[in-house]
């Protein structure tokens, strides 16, 4: 789903880490369940997010 | 090998009915430790690199539409700050031009699924999104990094 937002638009990038491989980003973001999605450092959701849920977070993440 | 000829097979036929146009995956890895060793001491820098790149070159070879580009995190730093790669093994889907997508680590289980899904999708140069949230998308002026954090099932 984060890959297909940054599909939209060049200002959307979207990276998927693999937790255990990278325990130390895994740890500054605070990864205790997984999937976790963080946006622009400072939002966060965990659990699967749908479309229009995502799209409300990325939104919250930069004010609109 | 590391797919199955069953599993081979099942991977061409979906790719031959979904591919459009070409996409090039992005392939970064690292054969020697980041930093110099005082003493030779066997030293793995990288757990999941060399099978991650050959699962890679195998799947990408599936398909003539698929290519690979492979780099080294430390040796090709141009690379790694053009497309901003924080660790290895990572990837990047390139279609005609950079999405933005990557994916850190060993695409294995259900990422392997997601992993096919993207290359299906950059070649179709579109995404699947309803009309409605890619012209909310298309409208966005500001960065937006979003990260994704996983485990293999």
């Amino acid at each position: 789903m984060a890959y297909q937002m940054a599909m939209e638009n060049d200002k959307i990038k979207a990276e998927v880490f693999e937790a255990s491989e990278f325990p130390d980003l895994s740890m500054r973001y605070s990864v205790m369940a997984v999937p976790k999605t963080v946006i622009n450092e400072k939002t966060s959701v965990e659990g699967a997010v749908p479309e229009a849920s995502l799209l409300a977070e990325i939104k919250s993440a930069i004010g609109i | 090998m590391v797919f199955t000829e069953d599993q081979r097979r099942e991977i061409d036929q979906l790719l031959s009915t979904n591919l459009d146009q070409s996409v090039t995956v992005v392939y970064f890895t690292q054969d020697e430790p980041s930093i110099e060793l005082p003493v030779s001491v066997e030293v793995t820098p990288c757990e999941y690199c060399k099978e991650t790149e050959d699962m890679l070159k195998e799947l990408t070879g599936i398909s003539d539409k698929l290519n690979i580009e492979v780099y080294d995190f430390v040796k090709d730093k141009d690379k790694v700050e053009q497309y901003g790669i924080e660790g290895v093994p990572s990837l990047a889907l390139v279609g005609d031009k950079d999405y933005g997508i990557r994916y850190y680590g060993i695409p294995s289980g259900y990422e392997f699924s997601a992993l096919l899904d993207g290359l299906i999708n950059v070649s179709k140069r579109h995404s699947k999104l309803s009309d409605s949230t890619r012209k909310a998308l298309a409208d966005i002026q500001e960065p937006v990094h979003i990260r994704v954090f996983v485990t293999p099932t």
